[in-house]
């Protein structure tokens, strides 16, 4: 009879019956509960967002434009307080997080309103900017709709060259689009511009968002709840595959310009005041800029430094990911590796359990499961085999 | 909105005249009045092109309505009439407004087209108008056009091509935009009821309007043939919404007893004929994939009971009532069917007569390029094959990814240096070329020997001596230290304004032509056609003409600003420089390449 039970049970009664998950809930000296320990659980999540090292090309030079949408259904609280100061917030986020691992890219923001989608700020390279106009014209009301939002995107994307990945992302709240037309056909017309189109919805999964992904190659998700979203949207800030047919390969011209002398005073073109030392010269124009990276307003180059270019080439060679090894006391052989070579914090737990860590497959280091996650998201270097050189 | 207007009024010499009495009658291009007095010599004949303006006096309720028709500003003089009653005379006002109107835009453009001439592109009236605003409001600009525009250093298309933001603004991009049907049933009219008075009162937006002849075509039918022949808008409106309230009160019987007494309203009760028979015609060019069964009831044909209760409760019909009937199922089927198909007219939807006839127009177009259309057939087959796709069972349409190919960077840097060489070579003939080539074992050696050198001898000639390296130093720290100490003590004080004010403002002035010139300078290259050529000379010109001018400032200012402003300066010379520089090198390219052609042709 047992054994019957047992195989009806479902897979969260299991978890109670034969995993017993109060076990892993331990007492502190003063008899508060410790955290439970949520490492392998951060570290299941990353190893799913490791993508195959097969060596595609990528967008590095980006130009992104965000829609949000501000029609009545942003103000709706699903989303503490409202999917609108949500999507807000994270956003803000997003585009720190998008100017670090891009540089060379640049940001445009639109906004749906009352069926008419707005140009909130062009495509340009300073976040504080562009944060500054979003936060100041929160408001919604009336429908949504995708059909204008692509029309207005898909004018301006035109314009820029062909080296540029062109690429949209819509914030979706609405489970409707009011459209003046038929989207069908902006949908291919984006389609034939190289317009990747990506939507994040925050209300249900709608056939028209998911028929316009696929067709232009970009991602559909639909996020539960705030933490969701916010991982959904920070997916899109590492540059994504080019897409075979869309892809074109040039040879770009870029200035690395010097940092101007301490004594110089000029007239800076960004701000029409008069400056003195810090700043870049132009290398072909002269002209002086405040900050980098940039395209000087006089000759239109576009500036940056060997850092900027360091960031965006390791998208291109990602370290493979290093191997789960599980290590036992008992094995003399692996005696050497007791500490993480990272962060040199003991890789053994007192008790039975098999403690988990990995390894690189190059240079054999171990490291712990936070410094796996460290190197393989922020620091892009293996430092085993960086030591090795 | 029809071409005359008559009207009773008295014509006044001035406001204190009695005046004659008489009727104004007004046509599109002149006036005419004719006194009540045959005998009397008020009698005119004009036409709206020697009217320059219209007054009118203010509102009261013992002022009497004037208009005044001037005609010249500066002499005076015009015709002055008195009506009877306000809403006369708005008419009236407003006739005259939209004449003058036609006959100044007329006017403008014939003075502007003497204007237009002068430069190579077409402008629309309220382009022109719009570029005369920005200059008038942003003085800067204006003296750029000044300067550059009118001296012929740029044209007018170029200068104004980099500011394209500034003439389009906001409002040009979003108007091209159009707002689609929204997803709720306004169409839907649900009415005020006020318990006391009785009385039941629907609101009728342009919006809704706009809708309700999308929606039902026999009532649009009805308002081209009924309004304003046979009734004015207001009363067809009070029939259809007394039709609406009928149907609200699901009294089928008090439907039909109405309907058989008034036949206008009847229009309004019964079922949409027109949109039966456009039903059936598309049932007729059905996808063969579709499943007609589950649609039956949709054709205005038959009406099941489809088990929808509209507003909560069953209705039971006698069968010779039937017509009078309307389920909710057709009204959401036929609105959702009408807001997918999108929006086909774009009119402003204040006037009703106006939208009406824009859609009917709209409809004509559309029926008759179905007719024609032989491409509608090829288009059915294409949806019917794609439809029968089933779509869980096709494999996934991802596009494939770009394999990554990185090209060896040696290739660049061989090709870059070969070119440097060519130009080398064009320009220094007669230079050899050294071919050296040493094997490895001659590399190896004479870099032991060279190792071993070192190591004995050590370094003779140090990179660096230490003392000037020391001088040095000290000599950049006590200058960096000076300036942050004279400049950087204020953050809020800048450089230009410790100059004087003169001095600031033409050094500024300055500054912006330069930018302006260069960036048309560069935005010229590399240069593909002779119009390009002799832009980048003429602008060449232009900042050589600069180079005195800066001189001059740093000459006309006080000594102790001189060393600040020639700092100042220093930036914007070597700019010019650069471009200078820049224009010679292609200069020789240019000769150089053409050098090799025998007629010399640049």
């Amino acid at each position: 009879e047992d054994e019957d039970e047992g195989n009806g049970l479902d897979a969260w009664e299991r978890a109670y019956a034969d995993e017993r998950s109060w076990e892993s809930l331990q007492e502190d000296e003063s008899g508060l509960l410790r955290p439970i320990d949520n490492k392998t659980i951060y570290h299941a999540q990353y190893r799913r967002r490791i993508r195959t090292t097969a060596r595609i090309q990528k967008g590095l030079i980006r130009y992104l434009y965000i829609v949000v949408d501000l029609s009545r259904a942003a103000s709706e609280m699903d989303f503490k307080p409202s999917r609108m100061a949500v999507v807000a917030k994270h956003i803000e986020a997003f585009i720190r997080e998008f100017f670090d691992q891009n540089p060379l890219s640049q940001i445009g923001l639109v906004t749906i309103k009352d069926g008419l989608a707005q140009c909130l700020t062009d495509l340009g390279g300073s976040p504080d900017s562009h944060v500054k106009a979003l936060m100041g014209k929160l408001e919604c009301s009336g429908d949504s709709s995708l059909q204008n939002a692509l029309d207005l995107v898909h004018g301006y994307l035109n314009q820029i060259p062909s080296y540029g990945h062109r690429e949209v992302l819509i914030l979706y709240s609405a489970l409707s689009t009011c459209d003046p037309g038929d989207i069908m056909e902006t949908i291919q017309e984006c389609k034939k511009s190289k317009i990747r189109c990506s939507v994040i919805g925050l209300s249900a999964e709608i056939f028209i968002c998911r028929h316009l992904c696929q067709e232009t190659g970009g991602s559909y998700s639909v996020a539960l709840d705030e933490s969701h979203f916010k991982e959904l949207l920070l997916e899109h800030a590492p540059p994504p595959p080019a897409i075979a047919e869309f892809a074109i390969a040039n040879l770009i011209k870029m200035g690395f310009p010097q940092r101007a002398a301490e004594g110089v005073i000029s007239i800076c073109s960004c701000h029409k005041e008069a400056k003195v030392g810090g700043g870049y010269t132009c290398p072909r124009c002269k002209a002086r800029v405040c900050e980098l990276p940039t395209e000087c307003r006089i000759c239109g180059l576009t500036l940056v430094s060997s850092p900027h270019l360091a960031r965006s080439y390791h998208h291109l060679f990602p370290i493979p990911p290093f191997d789960e090894v599980s290590l036992s006391l008992n094995n003399p052989h692996q005696r050497s590796s007791r500490a993480c070579f990272g962060c040199q914090e003991s890789l053994l737990i007192p008790g039975n359990k098999p403690t988990l860590c990995v390894a690189c497959p190059k240079c054999k280091q171990h490291f712990c499961l936070d410094c796996d996650i460290y190197i393989h998201e922020s620091l892009h270097n293996c430092p085993g085999c960086e030591s090795f050189r | 909105m029809s071409g005359e207007v008559l009207k009773r009024a008295r014509y006044k010499t001035s406001v204190k005249d009695s005046g004659v009495a008489g009727v104004l009658k007004m046509t599109e291009d002149k006036f005419v009045f004719m006194p009540n007095d045959p005998t009397s010599s008020a009698r005119f004949d004009v036409e709206f092109r020697f009217i320059k303006g219209h007054k009118f006096s203010k509102g009261g309720s013992n002022k009497p309505a004037l208009l005044n028709l001037t005609q010249d500003s500066e002499k005076g003089g015009g015709y002055i009439f008195e009506f009877e009653n306000y809403p006369d005379r708005e008419v009236c006002r407003e006739f005259v407004g939209k004449a003058l109107a036609k006959f100044s835009e007329a006017s403008k453009a014939g003075s502007e087209q003497s204007a237009v001439k002068l430069f190579d592109e077409q402008l629309s009236t309220i382009e022109m108008e719009r570029r005369i605003k920005l200059l008038r409001e942003d003085s800067e600009l204006q003296k750029l056009h000044k300067q550059f525009v009118l001296s012929g250093v740029l044209t007018e298309a170029e200068f104004w091509a980099t500011r394209k933001k500034l003439l389009d603004g906001n409002t040009s991009r979003t108007s091209k935009q159009r707002v689609g049907f929204k997803s709720a049933m306004i169409s839907d009219l649900k009415p005020l009821t006020d318990g006391r008075t009785n009385r039941v009162t629907f609101n009728l937006t342009p919006e809704i309007i706009h809708q309700i002849f999308a929606e039902k075509p026999a009532v649009h039918q009805a308002f081209l043939n009924f309004v304003p022949n046979k009734m004015t808008e207001k009363d067809f409106w009070n029939k259809y919404c007394r039709a609406e309230y009928l149907h609200c009160t699901r009294n089928t019987v008090a439907a039909a007893a109405e309907a058989a007494e008034d036949e206008e309203l009847a229009v309004f009760l019964k079922h949409d004929d027109i949109l039966a028979n456009e039903a059936r015609r598309k049932i007729r060019r059905v996808d063969p994939t579709l499943d007609m069964e589950a649609d039956q009831g949709d054709d205005y044909m038959h009406l099941p009971d489809h088990g929808i209760f509209r507003d909560g409760s069953k209705e039971i019909i006698d069968p010779q009532y039937e017509q009078y009937r309307r389920t909710l199922s057709q009204d959401l089927n036929r609105h959702a069917a009408v807001v997918l198909e999108g929006r086909p007219i774009d009119v402003e939807l204040e006037d009703t007569r106006t939208v009406a006839e824009a859609l009917a127009k709209s409809k004509r177009v559309e029926a008759a390029n179905e007719k024609s259309d032989g491409s509608v057939t090829r288009e059915r087959l294409e949806r019917i094959s794609r439809m029968t796709e089933i779509e869980d069972l096709q494999a996934p349409r991802d596009l494939p990814f770009a394999a990554l190919c990185i090209k060896d960077p040696r290739d660049y840097f061989d090709s870059q240096q070969a070119n440097a060489l060519k130009t080398l070579g064009d320009t220094l003939a007669g230079s050899k070329q050294i071919k050296c080539s040493l094997s490895t074992q001659e590399a190896y050696g004479s870099l032991r020997g060279f190792i071993s050198e070192i190591k004995s001898v050590g370094l003779s000639d140090p990179i660096v001596k230490p003392d000037i390296a020391l001088k040095v130093l000290n000599g950049l720290t006590q200058n960096i230290s000076s300036t942050k100490f004279h400049l950087g003590k204020n953050p809020q004080e800048s450089v230009l304004d410790r100059l004087p004010i003169i001095t600031k403002e033409e050094l500024l002035h300055h500054w912006t032509s330069i930018q302006e010139l260069l960036r048309h300078f560069w935005s010229s290259y590399p240069i593909t056609t002779t119009y390009l050529y002799t832009k980048a000379s003429r602008l060449k010109d232009a900042m050589s003409q600069i180079y005195p001018k800066l001189q001059e400032i740093k000459e006309s200012v006080q000594s102790d600003f001189r060393h600040q402003v020639s700092l100042l300066v220093q930036p914007m010379l070597q700019a010019l420089d650069a471009a200078f520089a820049h224009y010679d090198a292609d200069q020789q390219k240019r000769s150089a390449r053409s050098g090799e052609r025998p007629n010399g042709f640049v």
